[in-house]
């Protein structure tokens, strides 16, 4: 009698074993899903590089690239070929939208109010992210960067460059 | 007899109480570590401040602004930088 007794005991202790084995295992799979399920959010870093990009091919060693600004005057033309000028590619075949969005402003150093060339390239429905974004970081919008420098021109005009880049991007760096 | 058996039955709920709180702790284990995974993959954002990258090495635009202030001989500098420190 007493021998049935122990056999029912151990077969409720593997069964328990087995139940734990379970939740251990459940509890793994959990943690690695949620660590490797988030992916590295790199779009501040992209932004920043654009931002960088851009500011190289506006100004290098201190003076406006001649090709915008030459002797105080603007060139009309430059908003459509900007992109092809800074050898910038916005399309992708990996998304339907474009995902960057750019805009420079070069303000004469006599007038910070008003800027005498303004560029901007990619998808301007991206701003809005920037709007939302300025008290507080909110991970499934875009990410803004802005960036401000000096330069002159061939004439020695002063002028501040202001560059704003949008990145999205939020399905491949953000879990949606 | 009686007594054997009170004893045999106390031995039993001493062993079933000690697997219970052996169970919950596995469990609280595994909460907190999954609690833990969770807080480390929220930290997954690369930020220029937290990787050591050519961006943070040299900041670009500083050094694209004191070009431009020594061609001009640094005529308004003042004015300048308190209008770039404005924009930041």
């Amino acid at each position: 009698m007493n021998l049935i007794k122990n056999k029912r005991g151990d077969k409720i202790i593997s069964v328990y074993w087995f139940a734990i084995l379970i939740i251990v295992a459940g509890g793994v799979f959990g943690m690695v899903y949620i660590f490797y399920g988030t992916p590295y959010d790199i779009r501040e870093i992209e932004a920043n590089v654009l931002g960088n990009q851009i500011a190289d091919c506006v100004s290098y060693a201190g003076k406006i690239n001649t090709a915008l600004i030459s002797n105080g005057r603007t060139s009309p033309k430059i908003g459509e070929s900007f992109l092809k000028m800074c050898h910038l590619n916005f399309k992708s075949d990996e998304w339907q939208d474009e995902q960057y969005y750019l805009e420079v402003k070069i303000y004469s150093l006599g007038d910070l109010n008003n800027s005498i060339l303004n560029i901007t390239a990619g998808d301007n429905k991206w701003l809005s992210s920037c709007a939302l974004q300025t008290n507080r970081q909110i991970e499934k919008l875009a990410k803004c960067i802005k960036k401000s420098f000096y330069s002159i021109d061939n004439s020695n005009n002063q002028y501040i460059i202001k560059i704003l880049t949008v990145v999205r991007k939020a399905e491949k760096n953000v879990k949606i | 007899m009686l007594r054997y058996k009170k004893i045999e039955k106390e031995a039993q709920i001493g062993e079933t109480v000690s697997w219970i709180i052996a169970t919950l702790i596995i469990i609280g284990i595994l909460i907190i570590f999954i609690l833990v995974s969770s807080l480390l993959s929220n930290s997954k954002i690369v930020r220029v401040g937290n990787v050591e990258t050519d961006l943070k090495k040299t900041n670009l635009l500083t050094e694209k602004t004191s070009f431009a202030h020594q061609l001009t001989n640094y005529k308004n500098k003042d004015i300048i930088e308190n209008v770039l420190k404005k924009n930041d």
